[in-house]
């Protein structure tokens, strides 16, 4: 199939950079670093689109089997939040059930997930000690992988002090959600 | 384990519950836990989007944190709901600065030259040239720059805190000479001030850098030898700066031996964070339960810049001299190690040509800038006051980059939206060196 909005973004940045960057006033610094940063986001863009969902679900992978875990924990405890994780795990697997979710399935599964997880978070840090010791390490181990993902995302942006400690998007996104 | 004394919650519906360590389980103290607990899941986008007078009140009471922020903040949020930024032209600009001048300047005045300065993400900066009937010299030409907020910002800062500073450290560090303020905006749309054009580069001309200004600055081997010395004793005459004679009326004085400063500064960072962000994510909550749990007892109030790193400051090029230092705009008056803890972060610093030697804002090792700074300033660098902030500024750089730069870009606030974006890829970046810290401490 011949990916058209590719081509698309070829050409725009092709406009900008051969086009419109000589009619850019050369003494407004602001307009001309503007150009410069608008081209290569649409570069990185151009990168980024094909990884979109693969990333969604990633995310979604992710913060569902760290929801699993926590819920583990939660269910025993009298913490205010284990309600709304429950109902956020089931949600979440409902969009992995479902054979052809969409971006906005997807994201909302996130969104749940998440927020059902902060609120979990902020609810125990007037817990019991190792209570909140246990599900404070479980998220930061957790987020290694997540964050991964998005340093690997993000890193054509130039904004890692060492790029080699970074995987690739690929090699991030095929790992284990969770570790 | 109860709450932090000095934290107040109200929840959505408005009853306010003031937390009590003497009765850590009375019914209010649930109500109040379960409030603070619930909200990610009890504010909307919408409620970030066009706070109501309540939601504000709410966070206020919250977080409480220094006046003159708390203004800032105050202001920020009953003006979200209004109209983007509009892009303003040089000719707009001039008008403003003329109509300012016209009650400022006594006799004849003309403003030329005008340009757009570039590499800032939160300010609009417009230079020129004013020929003037200066106080005290006669008839000569200043070059001058107008520094004026955007409809809203990365940050939420105060000009007038911004005008003290500047004043009170003329004659300690390099600083623009500052002219004039116009805090409530009565001249220009929003808080401006207008200073004096400094000569100097940000980073080397010849030196190839793809980031953006002040992130990871590579100087070179040369140049970094010769400014890092002017680095270091600069950041200790600010730390040792004497207050006492300035006019510093905007910035609140925090009691030593209590951990009510970094309090300010948690409380600060967490209002901005549910005020802004449009997103949950479970590691910044991890992140402040650790922070609220081990809050520093300040040991001496300093003055903090608050964003002390290369990047911020000009030097010439010929003799390595810096000649100001700039972007006071999250100065304070609180713990030095907020300071010490920023300028040597991992993202704004690089790794040297052995590939092995991380390099202070690209400019020293670490081992070296800290042994400098204390035998400079007198004062002593505490481990563990450095791992606080170390892990806090790590923290309050992903809350603006992922959670600021998220809202201000969404609803198209600022004259630099493009830059934000970029910007907030930044915020993983943060994140990991966050989460290892976190690792060695939960």
């Amino acid at each position: 199939m011949a990916d058209h909005t590719d081509n698309g973004l070829i050409a725009s940045i092709k406009a900008l950079t051969d086009v419109v960057a000589r009619s850019v006033d050369s003494t407004n610094p602001l307009a001309r670093e503007q150009l410069t940063l608008v081209t290569r986001y649409l570069s990185f863009l151009r990168q980024r689109l094909p990884y979109q969902f693969e990333r969604d679900r990633f995310e979604l992978d992710h913060y569902l089997a760290l929801a699993k875990a926590l819920n583990g924990m939660a269910q025993n405890s009298a913490t205010a939040g284990a309600p709304l994780l429950d109902s956020a795990v089931s949600a979440g697997e409902a969009v992995l059930l479902n054979a052809r979710p969409t971006t906005a399935q997807v994201r909302s599964g996130i969104a749940q997930l998440t927020t059902a997880i902060s609120v979990l978070v902020r609810c125990v840090a007037a817990a019991e000690p190792d209570f909140r010791r246990q599900v404070e390490r479980t998220v930061t181990a957790a987020s290694a992988r997540l964050f991964d993902v998005q340093r690997a995302w993000y890193l054509p942006m130039g904004f890692e002090p060492d790029p080699k400690l970074v995987p690739t998007l690929e090699q991030a996104l095929a790992a284990s959600p969770i570790g | 384990m109860g709450w932090p004394v000095a934290m107040r919650f109200v929840p959505l519906d408005g009853e306010e519950m003031q937390i009590s360590e003497t009765s850590p389980r009375s019914d209010q103290w649930q109500r109040l836990k379960r409030a603070h607990c619930l909200a990610p899941a009890t504010i909307t986008d919408a409620d970030r989007d066009a706070p109501s007078d309540s939601f504000i009140a709410s966070m206020r009471e919250r977080f409480p944190t220094e006046q003159e922020i708390d203004l800032m903040l105050n202001r920020k949020m009953k003006r979200r709901a209004g109209p983007p930024f509009l892009d303003l032209s040089m000719a707009r600009v001039t008008e403003y600065v003329n109509a300012f001048l016209r009650d400022h300047v006594e006799d004849d005045f003309e403003v030329s030259d005008q340009k757009w300065f570039s590499g800032g993400a939160s300010k609009i900066q417009m230079g020129f040239q004013l020929n003037w009937n200066e106080p005290g010299v006669g008839r000569s030409t200043t070059r001058l720059v107008v520094r004026m907020e955007p409809t809203e910002s990365m940050n939420s800062t105060s000009r007038l805190r911004e005008f003290q500073i500047l004043k009170a450290f003329v004659g300690t560090v390099p600083v623009p000479r500052v002219y004039w303020i116009d805090d409530e905006a009565k001249w220009f749309p929003e808080p401006a001030l207008i200073y004096a054009f400094v000569e100097g580069v940000s980073k080397p001309r010849l030196v190839r850098n793809d980031q953006i200004s002040g992130t990871g600055t590579n100087f070179g081997p040369e140049l970094r030898k010769q400014l890092a010395p002017h680095f270091v004793r600069h950041l200790a005459a600010i730390h040792t700066f004497d207050t006492s004679s300035s006019n510093l009326s905007s910035f609140d004085m925090p009691a030593v031996g209590s951990t009510e400063s970094a309090l300010w500064q948690l409380n600060r960072a967490r209002r901005v964070w549910e005020e802004d962000r449009g997103e949950d994510l479970p590691f910044v909550e991890v992140a402040a339960n650790w922070l609220e749990r081990n809050l520093p007892v300040l040991d001496r109030v300093s003055v903090i810049h608050g964003d002390y790193r290369s990047g911020n400051f000009l030097f010439r090029e010929d003799d390595a001299e810096i000649t100001a230092v700039l972007d006071w705009e999250r100065g304070y008056l609180g713990d030095r190690h907020r300071d010490l803890a920023w300028a040597t972060a991992y993202p704004f610093g690089h790794l040297a040509e052995d590939g092995t030697t991380f390099l202070v804002s690209g400019l020293m090792p670490l081992d070296e800038f800290c042994g400098s700074y204390e035998e400079i300033s007198g004062l002593t660098i505490d481990p563990k006051r450095m791992q606080f902030f170390k892990i806090f500024n790590c923290y309050q750089l992903m809350l603006s980059t992922l959670g600021t730069g998220y809202r201000v870009v969404r609803q198209g606030k600022s004259h630099q939206d493009i830059v934000l974006s970029w910007a907030g890829a930044a915020g993983y970046s943060f994140a990991e060196p966050l989460r290892r810290a976190l690792e060695e401490v939960l």
